[in-house]
């Protein structure tokens, strides 16, 4: 799923063009709404997210395969759900206690878990990195006590570092290899083999990012690459809020 | 015209060994300094001081005249400055972002920092590819991606801790071109390295450092030939009696 879900594509799409900010807010207000909703608006939602998808230029199909263990997991989730939730069982054996409002329970709970992931990969696949940070830091704004400069460069720094820290365990590993640590047995000690020399070198690419970060100027006061909210924006915001109501009113 | 003047300057690793003693040094606006060096003479902790990234024990660094100690940021905004890793380097998401990263720092209009960005990758030649993460570019692509992060803050000063580690024959060439180009317009460019070959033909001052002393300074022709006895290979054209050849020919 990485690969999907950290990889913008750029593009000239509807969606690519809108603000960060409102795509952002459309997946905390459809999230929101889920919560609230029932199979049929979830349905709907799946279906929405799934056009979406394919008027952004990214493939449903290939979010489908990418995210092929969160899917794993999701069922996992349905059949926990199905088993643990008490009420009428649909079949008589005492050794598979599955309920109808299980079943009901777990495809709530996937499937709004499925919506908010394909929104999300919407989000990441259509929106720049620096947007995304940038309109986490307005957000975060008007929260008190909340460093969001701080936050949002976190955030930042998160994403551009992943694939640099699963390199470097990858390089660790057939380093490791190349030195036979499957001949050994004990799990603990190839672990801390594993673990020990990635978290000092994790250290010190940290140690070296904060230098070259302040070599750079990085403090408090920085440009954020913010747009002004035009029409466009405030059209699309009042779609997703219709949108929402319509989840509410169908459920 | 000095740009930066550096006197008595010493500094002290955390575990108490000196890793700079006494170090006197002015370079000239516009010229093209190499420092050199075996591992450990110092080199890369005397660009750091220029920076403001290290604080001296004793003595003092100008830049423009201004003391480093007293304006950190404004050393920051004159002198460039481009690790030696370029991966630990590169803080943007896309090549683009990193780019426009020390721009929005210096918290100039957003009109202003995509001009200096865009100009600082089409300088490097990486504008065809704003969106690339930067974790898929090449070795050679990173380095230049480290130099346009550092162009597009404007510096006057660019100073490159090893440029050419890691590179192949092709990205030392690019790196040299752009080195070459970014003085031919008037900046002033230090390369510290340990291995004189690929840049010496350009360069107009050498400085060799050894435990964290300045042992040799000059024009590279008549400072070269003492390299060996400080740990730095002669280039093996001055070695056969010639003079270095440039690697852009």
């Amino acid at each position: 799923m990485a690969a999907v879900a950290f990889g913008f594509r750029s593009g000239r799409t509807v969606l690519h063009a809108l603000d960060a900010r409102v795509k952002l807010a459309a997946l905390v207000f459809v999230s929101l709404a889920g919560l609230y909703a029932g199979l049929p608006a979830l349905g709907l939602a799946f279906l929405v997210a799934f056009c979406l998808l394919a008027l952004g230029r990214c493939s449903p199909l290939r979010c489908i395969l990418g995210m092929k263990w969160y899917l794993v997991l999701l069922a996992c989730v349905l059949i926990a759900r199905t088993l643990t939730t008490p009420g009428d069982l649909i079949f008589e054996l005492p050794w598979l206690p599955a309920t109808r409002q299980g079943v009901h329970a777990g495809l709530l709970a996937a499937g709004r878990l499925l919506v908010i992931a394909l929104l999300g990969l919407l989000v990441t696949f259509t929106t720049r990195p620096s947007d995304i940070r940038a309109a986490v830091e307005w957000l975060l704004r008007p929260i008190p006590f909340i460093p969001h400069r701080q936050a949002a460069t976190m955030i930042g720094l998160l994403v551009r570092f992943i694939p640099v820290i699963l390199s470097q365990s990858a390089e660790q590993q057939e380093a490791l290899r190349a030195r036979s640590i499957e001949n050994c047995r004990n799990p603990l000690r190839r672990t801390t083999a594993l673990a020990m020399p990635l978290l000092r070198r994790t250290c010190v690419t940290a140690d070296r990012l904060a230098s070259a970060m302040e070599a750079r100027c990085y403090g408090a006061e920085r440009t954020i690459p913010c747009r002004p909210v035009t029409a466009r924006e405030w059209s699309a915001l009042v779609v997703v809020v219709g949108f929402c109501a319509l989840m509410l009113g169908i459920s | 015209m000095d740009i930066i003047e550096i006197v008595g300057l010493k500094h002290r690793y955390p575990d108490g060994r000196t890793s700079l003693d006494q170090i006197d040094l002015t370079i000239a606006r516009g010229s093209f300094v190499v420092l050199a060096g075996a591992n450990g003479a110092g080199k890369s902790t005397l660009l750091k001081h220029c920076n403001g990234l290290l604080t001296p024990l004793a003595g003092t660094v100008r830049v423009c005249g201004v003391s480093v100690m007293q304006d950190p940021l404004h050393a920051r905004r004159t002198v460039g400055m481009v690790f030696q890793d370029a991966d630990s380097q590169i803080v943007g998401e896309t090549v683009y972002d990193d780019a426009a990263f020390g721009p929005e720092n210096l918290n100039w209009p957003a009109d202003r920092i995509k001009e200096s960005a865009l100009r600082a990758l089409q300088l490097v030649g990486l504008a065809t590819m704003p969106d690339r993460s930067p974790h898929l570019l090449s070795g050679g692509e990173k380095r230049r991606l480290a130099i346009a992060g550092v162009l597009a803050m404007e510096p006057e000063v660019i100073v490159l801790d090893e440029p050419f580690a890691n590179l192949d024959y092709d990205g030392v060439r690019r790196i040299l071109a752009q080195l070459v180009a970014l003085h031919a317009s008037g900046k002033t460019i230090v390369v510290c390295v340990h291995d004189l070959e690929k840049v010496l033909a350009h360069a107009g001052r050498l400085i060799i450092m050894r435990e964290g002393r300045i042992v040799a300074d000059g024009p590279p022709e008549s400072v070269v030939l003492e390299a060996e006895s400080h740990g730095v290979r002669i280039p093996a054209a001055v070695r056969l009696g010639g003079t270095v050849e440039s690697w852009l020919r």
